[in-house]
C-alpha cells in the first residue's frame, strides 16, 4: 500500500522527477564510463607486465629484487619444491634465472639484453610462452637455443636460424660469454619486455653464467590471484625468512602501481565534483517536493497517518527516484562499456608511446567488472537516501494545523 | 527592463533556500571544477618543463641515419653547428654529447648502461647536471676517466666515490671495449630508472675510447630563452645544415606534445561535464519556480504584462542564480589556485608513481588566464540555455486556466 503511493506519487509530477532521474541517470553514466575505461586500462597492464616479467608471486633470496645480481640467488633444490607444493594455494612453482648481458650479431651493434633462464615445459603450461612465437620455435629438448623477443630480434638484425653472441658476467664475477643458435622469435605483448628479453633454457645460462644449481626466483603460480596477501604470508610462515623472501607483484612494481593510483585519484576527484553537483540537484527536488506537500502532509497527519507512515512513504518516492536512476543510467552504460570491452579502443597520435614507456599495450580497453556498478550506483543511491532525509526530518517537524492554513 | 529586473531579483529572494542550494551547486561545482582543472594542467606542465630540463632539451640535432639506429658510427662534425649556435642570441645554452650503450658492472651487479659522453661546462649550462649532484664533485680536472652515477645505480653497484666500475661497449667496428672509470659523484634525477641507466663521463675520454675525432659528435642538444623561437630556428638550422636531422621536442616526445596539444580540449571537457550536471539542477530549479507559481503568472498575464516579459523575467532569475553562483565560485578558484601555486601540493603517496612520469611529488597548480575567461563565459552560455525551457514553459500557461486552479 504505502509502495503504491510512493510509486504514485513520482508520477504525480512527472516533468520533475523525469529531470532529477535524467541527471542521476547522466551522472552514473559518466561516472560508469570513465570508471570502466581506467580501471579497464589499470587491468590490462598489469596483466600485460605481470605475463611479461614477473608473475603474480616470487619466492628469492631476501635483497634480490633491489640489486637483482647473480650474486643474491637461491640454491634449486626439489625438497623445498616439493614442500612448497603441498600448500594447496600454489598450483606451480617455476624456476627462473635472470641475468644481464650484451648481445651481439654479425649484422649490428651490441645492445643491452635481459636473459631470462626458464624451464620451458612449466612456462609454456601457466604462461602460454607457446603461444607468443610468431617465427620458429622454442629450442627441443636436445637442442641449445635461445628465443628472441621480437623488437630485440629487428633492433639486432636477426633472424631464425641466425647465431647470437651473449657476453656478460657471471656468478662470482665470472664472465658469462657464449654462442647460440636463434630457434625463435616471440611476441611478448609488453613492449618493454620485446625491446631486451632473451629466453635461453634454465640449464643453458645456468652453464653460461656459471650458476650451476642456482636461482633468481621461484615463481609461483596461485590458485587464486586475489588473496595474494594470505598466500604470501603462509608460504613465508614455510620458509626461513633469513634465507627467502615472498615479494608480491605490487611489492616489485610500485612504480607502475603508484603511476596507475595517482590517475585513479584525478578520477575519483572529477567523480566526487560530479556527485557533490548532482546531489545539490536532488536535494533541489526534495527540498521542492517536500515544501510543496506540506499542505498534503498536514491534512494526512490530521486524518491519522502516522507520522512514521507518512515518512516512509517520502522516503521510498525518494529512493525509488534515486533507483530509477541508476538503472537507466547503468542501461544506458552497460552497451556502450560491453562495446569497448570486446572491442578495446586503439590508441594513435602521442598516446601509444607513453603507453609504451609504461610498458603496455596501446590499446584501452573497458572493464566489465561488476564492482563497477556496484560501486558508483551505489555511492550514487547512497547519496540520496541521505538527503531524503531533510524530507523525513521536515515530516517529523511539521505542525499540522499551520500546515493546513498554507 | 528595470521593472522586470526588480521583479526577477525578489523572486529569487522569496525561497531562500531553494535559490541558496543552487547559488550553492553552481559555486562549489565550478570552484571545484576549475581546481581539478588547474591541477591536471599544473601537473602537465610540470611534467614538459621537467622533461624539457632535464631529458629532452628544445632541440636535438643528429645524424640522420642516428633516428634509425642509434649506432657509434653516425657521428657528424660539431664545427660548423657549434659556430652557427654561439653566435644565436636566441639562445639559453647548448652542448655537445657522444653517446654509447652498452654495460656497466661491478662485483656486484652489473646491467643495461647508456653511457653519455659530456662536455662539463656545457653540459652545466644546459641540464644542470652539476646541480643534480648530491655527492662528490663534477668532473675534476685531476685523474683519469671520471664517471658519473646515479644515486639508483650506485646502490645497485654497491659503489662508493673513489671505487673502478668496469663499462662495456662497442666502439662500432665488431669490437667490444671494457674500460675502468672512477666514480666521481652520485647525481640525483627525478626518475629512478634515468638514475639506473644514464652514466656521465668526460666527452674526450669517451671520444678516445671509440676512436672518434674531438669534432665528432652524436647529438647536439639546445634549450632556447623563447618557446616561440624554437619551430623557428628548427627550420633555419635545416636549412643552413640539411644533411642532419633537426629535431623539436614535440618530434622528440610526441606523447608530451600531444598531452600539451589536447590539455585545454580537456579541461573544457571536465568544466563542461560539471555544468551539464549543474544544469540539470537549474532546469529542475526553475521549472518548479515556474509551476509553483502558475497562479501568480497567470494573473500577471491577465492583468497585462506582456509574454515577453515574463520570458524575460524567467530568463533574468536564473541569470541571478548564475551571477550569484558562478563570479563566487570563480574567484574561490582563483584564490585557491593562486595559494596552491605558491606553496605546492605535496602528493607524497604517490612520489614513486610521479617519479616515473618525469615529475617531483609536490604539484604546483597552474591555468592560463584565457580559462577563467573561458569558464565564465560557459557559465553564463549554460544558465541561459537552462533557463530556456522553465521559461518557455511560463509562456505555454494559459492565464484564465491557472486562475481557476487551485
Amino acid at each position: 500500500m504505502l509502495i503504491k503511493i510512493a510509486w504514485r506519487n513520482i508520477w504525480r509530477n512527472k516533468r520533475r522527477s523525469l529531470i532529477t532521474m535524467a541527471s542521476v541517470a547522466f551522472a552514473l553514466f559518466f561516472a560508469l564510463i570513465m570508471r570502466s575505461m581506467q580501471l579497464g586500462t589499470y587491468d590490462q597492464a598489469y596483466a600485460s607486465v605481470i605475463n611479461a616479467t614477473t608473475g603474480y608471486l616470487q619466492i628469492q633470496a631476501p635483497g634480490y629484487w633491489e640489486k637483482q645480481s647473480l650474486e643474491k640467488s637461491i640454491l634449486q633444490s626439489d625438497s623445498l619444491q616439493a614442500k612448497l607444493l603441498q600448500n594447496a594455494q600454489v598450483r606451480a612453482l617455476l624456476p627462473r634465472l635472470e641475468s644481464f648481458g650484451l648481445l651481439a650479431s654479425a649484422e649490428s651493434e651490441t645492445r643491452p639484453g635481459f636473459l631470462r633462464g626458464i624451464d620451458q615445459e612449466l612456462e609454456f603450461e601457466y604462461f602460454k610462452l607457446h603461444e607468443k612465437i610468431v617465427a620458429g620455435s622454442f629450442p627441443t629438448p636436445e637442442q641449445s637455443a635461445v628465443v628472441l623477443a621480437e623488437k630485440l630480434a629487428e633492433n639486432l638484425a636477426l633472424k631464425v636460424g641466425d647465431s647470437l653472441v651473449i657476453i656478460g658476467q657471471g656468478y662470482q664475477g665470472m664472465s658469462a660469454n657464449g654462442k647460440f643458435l636463434i630457434s625463435g622469435i616471440a611476441d611478448l605483448k609488453n613492449p618493454e619486455a620485446n625491446k631486451s628479453t632473451v629466453y635461453l633454457k634454465l640449464t643453458d645460462l645456468q652453464e653460461l653464467t656459471g650458476a650451476y644449481q642456482r636461482l633468481s626466483a621461484l615463481v609461483v603460480v596461485p590458485e587464486n590471484k586475489n588473496d595474494l596477501s594470505a598466500l604470501k604470508q603462509s608460504l613465508q610462515s614455510q620458509l626461513d625468512a633469513q634465507d627467502y623472501a615472498v615479494l608480491i607483484w605490487r611489492d616489485m612494481m610500485p612504480e607502475l602501481i603508484q603511476a596507475m593510483e595517482a590517475d585513479s585519484a584525478g578520477g575519483l576527484a572529477m567523480l566526487f565534483i560530479l556527485y557533490l553537483v548532482i546531489g545539490f540537484g536532488v536535494f533541489g527536488t526534495i527540498l521542492m517536493l517536500t515544501s510543496e506537500r506540506m499542505r498534503e502532509f498536514g491534512i494526512l497527519i490530521s486524518l491519522g497517518m502516522s507520522r512514521f507512515q507518512l515518512a516512509l512513504t517520502t522516503f521510498m518516492e525518494t529512493s525509488f527516484l534515486g533507483l530509477l536512476g541508476v538503472l537507466s543510467g547503468s542501461l544506458l552504460a552497460l552497451p556502450i562499456n560491453w562495446y569497448y570491452h570486446v572491442n578495446p579502443i586503439q590508441l594513435g597520435d602521442g598516446m601509444d608511446q607513453m603507453m609504451e614507456d609504461y610498458g603496455m599495450e596501446p590499446i584501452i580497453p573497458f572493464s566489465l567488472d561488476p564492482s563497477i556498478w556496484l560501486n558508483n550506483g551505489g555511492a550514487i543511491l547512497l547519496i540520496c537516501l541521505i538527503l531524503s532525509f531533510y524530507a523525513v526530518a521536515s515530516i517529523y517537524r511539521l505542525q499540522p494545523v499551520k500546515a493546513m492554513r498554507q | 527592463m528595470k521593472i522586470v529586473l526588480k521583479i526577477a531579483w525578489r523572486n529569487i529572494w522569496r525561497n531562500k533556500l531553494r535559490s541558496a542550494v543552487v547559488v550553492c551547486s553552481i559555486f562549489l561545482g565550478i570552484w571545484a571544477g576549475i581546481f581539478v582543472s588547474a591541477f591536471s594542467f599544473g601537473l602537465n606542465e610540470q611534467r614538459k618543463e621537467s622533461m624539457i630540463r632535464n631529458q629532452i632539451s628544445h632541440l636535438q640535432i643528429h645524424n640522420s641515419a642516428w633516428l634509425d639506429q642509434k649506432e657509434v658510427a653516425y657521428t657528424f662534425s660539431a664545427t660548423a653547428v657549434d659556430a652557427y649556435l654561439n653566435k644565436d642570441p636566441r639562445l639559453e645554452a647548448f652542448a655537445t654529447r657522444t653517446k654509447a650503450s652498452g654495460m656497466v658492472s661491478s662485483a656486484h651487479y652489473s646491467g643495461a648502461a647508456q653511457i653519455i659522453g659530456v662536455n662539463p661546462n656545457a653540459e652545466a649550462a644546459l641540464s644542470h647536471l652539476e646541480e643534480k649532484l648530491t655527492e662528490g664533485e663534477y668532473f675534476p680536472e685531476k685523474g683519469r676517466n671520471p664517471v658519473l652515477i646515479g644515486r639508483a645505480l650506485a646502490k645497485k653497484l654497491e659503489a662508493k666515490i673513489g671505487s673502478r666500475i668496469i663499462l662495456n661497449f662497442s666502439d662500432g667496428q665488431g669490437n667490444i671495449i671494457s674500460s675502468a672509470f672512477k666514480v666521481k659523484g652520485f647525481y640525483k634525477d627525478v626518475s629512478s630508472k634515468m638514475e639506473e641507466l644514464n652514466l656521465y663521463v668526460r666527452q674526450s675520454d669517451l671520444q678516445a675510447l671509440l676512436g672518434l675525432e674531438p669534432v665528432q659528435v652524436h647529438e647536439i642538444a639546445a634549450l632556447l630563452k623563447e618557446d616561440a623561437d624554437i619551430e623557428i630556428l628548427q627550420q633555419e638550422l635545416q636549412a643552413n645544415f640539411p644533411a642532419l636531422a633537426i629535431q623539436s621536442w614535440k618530434q622528440l616526445s610526441p606523447e608530451l606534445a600531444y598531452a600539451d596539444d589536447i590539455m585545454t580540449q580537456m579541461l573544457y571537457i571536465i568544466i563542461g561535464i560539471i555544468m551539464l550536471a549543474l544544469s540539470f539542477g537549474i532546469i529542475n530549479t526553475m521549472l518548479m519556480a515556474v509551476l509553483e507559481r502558475r497562479k501568480e503568472l497567470g494573473m500577471l498575464m491577465c492583468v497585462g504584462m506582456s509574454r515577453t516579459k515574463v520570458f524575460s523575467m524567467i530568463m533574468v532569475e536564473t541569470f541571478y542564480l548564475a551571477l550569484l553562483g558562478g563570479p563566487l565560485g570563480i574567484l574561490f578558484a582563483y584564490y585557491s589556485v593562486w595559494q596552491g601555486s605558491k606553496s605546492g601540493l605535496d602528493l607524497a603517496a604517490f612520489s614513486d608513481g610521479l617519479a616515473s612520469y618525469g615529475i617531483d611529488s609536490v604539484i604546483y597548480p597552474a591555468l592560463p588566464t584565457s580559462f577563467y575567461w573561458g569558464t565564465t563565459l560557459l557559465v553564463f552560455l549554460m544558465t541561459l540555455l537552462a533557463a530556456i525551457y522553465p521559461a518557455r514553459r511560463a509562456l505555454k500557461l494559459n492565464p484564465v486556466e491557472t486562475l481557476r486552479t487551485i
